[in-house]
């Protein structure tokens, strides 16, 4: 195996792990994986409905759009599922009876819709096969530890093996146990993580940074002129094949050629109280407070990476100050030429 | 009356007395997801509960049906899913050409349809034998309970985030699991299940 697929497999399994750093597929792990032999179960669910439908979406679905692969997902998934539900009541009656609502339900879960979307979709046969397996056995194995810790605690077995423990937390066999453990497996997986990878951070598989932002501020866009969700108009049609955007763009063309015809008053084009039109930069003055503020960084900080990017803004910015200065200059010479005159 | 007494008490079930998010675990990914987005909280719950409704009513009805309901699990998985996939291509022509809406708001369409809790719904209603007006209850219920666990999750992170006290190793979804585990635990207590099973 060549180093790249090496890193492919680490990256997939372990570093952006689907369940414990991109809070993927949480459900069947923490409703099923309550012994061993039931996490034996979905893990082999699991590998098989991930490299079955991987390997079609790249062999086949490339060239569906998005909105309709979802459906084939969840409907191959059911399709996978049916056979492997049958083989494990025929051989483990028991445990199949006991997980038999949750079998149907994993066919949705959401981690196999997410990495055909994100990798099978995007990538060769070869690749998508890796990524299916490693993703596969990287959900396994956090399913395997969940399944075995709470196992051993709350019913003081293993594989079905009485290990004679009197002293059990059977509420770890709820869900809350499940969400427990996958708490603490994640901890453990990011503490081996630093120490064996420190330059990876895998916390930034999943996107925290819109936490603060308070979900009440979405009622209050609903109320706002902003809020839209369905409108497309601001989108771009990547393909250009949607007749319902085409047809929205010809009546946008419409609108904006009746806007030319009758000029109305706009951002870039008030009118002061006089009558007169602001001068241009006044309105690049007042535009530029549209963008974001530069950041405010000292020259004894590192500069690599982004800190490198917001330091040419620093420049650009002090460029452009000079250039607004001296366009300000020349303004104030011509109004005092024109009054002279 | 006791109809409407019926749809309230299932929908009041599946929210806040067995919230299905959080006792069952479904959905539990796009809950936990979708708390570090909170400003699509709204639509996605729209959508969630159009879905868990509909289906679930659908569903229900297709119970009448002796075939069907003389099937196993399995054959119902396969009715479910069917159901399912129908509506989610009528709500998919309704918001593209109807509502015209952004590519971003109709992919959401696609994991509101295809998750754990919309499609446990009608299993929970065929398990439990639920009436039609419980399980329209139920349907409406778990699209508010998704929208409640959403907010119980997101306030809890908002204040992990400013938390200094949190361990490097538990930074992240480690602290976001054990809060949800934290939550789960005190909805198991509502529901009034014992920690011994």
């Amino acid at each position: 195996m060549s180093e790249k697929n090496i890193g492919t497999v680490v990256n997939s399994a372990v570093i952006k792990n689907p369940v414990l750093f991109e809070a993927v597929g949480i459900a069947p792990v923490v409703a099923m994986a309550t012994s061993l032999k039931t996490a034996i179960m979905l893990t082999a669910v699991t590998l098989v409905q991930m490299t079955v439908i991987e390997l079609f979406a790249c062999k086949f679905l490339k060239m569906l759009k998005s909105r309709f692969r979802v459906l084939v997902y969840a409907v191959l998934g059911v399709l996978i599922n049916i056979p492997m539900f049958s083989a494990f009541s025929y051989f483990t009656p028991n445990e199949a009876a006991n997980v038999s609502i949750y079998l149907p339900v994993i066919a949705v879960n959401s981690l196999i819709a997410l990495h055909c979307e994100r990798f099978a979709v995007r990538h060769g046969i070869k690749e998508t096969l890796l990524d299916a397996l490693a993703s596969g056995a990287g959900y396994g194995l956090v399913v395997m530890l969940t399944g075995i810790a709470r196992e051993f605690f709350g019913s003081g077995t293993i594989y079905g093996i009485d290990l004679g423990i009197k002293i059990k937390f059977s509420g770890l066999l709820l869900p809350f146990g499940g969400f427990l453990v996958l708490g603490f497996v994640s901890a453990l997986f990011k503490l081996i993580i630093k120490k064996r990878y420190p330059d990876e951070k895998p916390e930034a598989a999943f996107n925290l940074s819109e936490i603060s932002q308070s979900h009440f501020d979405s009622i209050k866009n609903l109320f706002s002129e902003d809020f839209n969700p369905f409108d497309y108009d601001s989108e771009a049609d990547e393909d250009g094949t949607n007749p319902f955007k085409a047809a929205a763009r010809r009546s946008e063309g419409k609108k904006s050629e009746r806007k030319k015809k009758e000029p109305s008053p706009s951002k870039s084009g008030k009118r002061k109280k006089d009558g007169q039109k602001e001068s241009k930069y006044e309105i690049i003055i007042e535009n530029r407070e549209d963008f974001p503020a530069v950041e405010e960084q000292t020259p004894e900080q590192p500069t690599s990476g982004i800190e490198n990017i917001s330091s040419d803004s620093k420049k650009y910015e002090s460029e452009f100050d000079d250039l607004l200065s001296e366009l300000e200059l020349h303004k104030r010479k011509n109004e005092k030429d024109g009054d002279e005159k | 009356m006791s109809i409407i007494a019926d749809l309230i008490s299932a929908a009041l079930y599946a929210m806040l007395f067995q919230n299905f998010i959080f006792t069952g675990g479904y959905g539990a990914s796009e809950a936990v997801r979708m708390s570090a987005k909170p400003k699509q909280l709204y639509p996605m719950t729209i959508l969630i509960t159009v879905f868990s409704t509909v289906v679930s009513l659908i569903c229900m009805l297709s119970e009448q049906i002796n075939y069907i309901h003389s099937l196993g699990t399995v054959g119902h998985s396969l009715v479910f899913i069917a159901v399912l996939s129908v509506f989610y291509i009528i709500v998919l022509f309704f918001v593209v050409s109807v509502l015209h809406a952004k590519k971003r708001t109709v992919r959401r369409v696609g994991i509101a349809a295809f998750n754990t809790l919309v499609l446990a719904v009608p299993f929970i209603n065929y398990r439990a034998a639920f009436s039609l007006a419980e399980a329209i209850g139920s349907g409406l219920g778990s699209g508010l309970a998704f929208a409640l666990a959403v907010s119980l999750i997101n306030l809890g992170l908002r204040r992990l985030d400013k938390c200094e006290n949190v361990p490097d190793a538990f930074k992240g979804t480690p602290a976001i699991f054990i809060y949800v585990a934290l939550l789960s635990l005190a909805f198991t207590g509502i529901s009034g299940r014992g920690l011994t099973l």
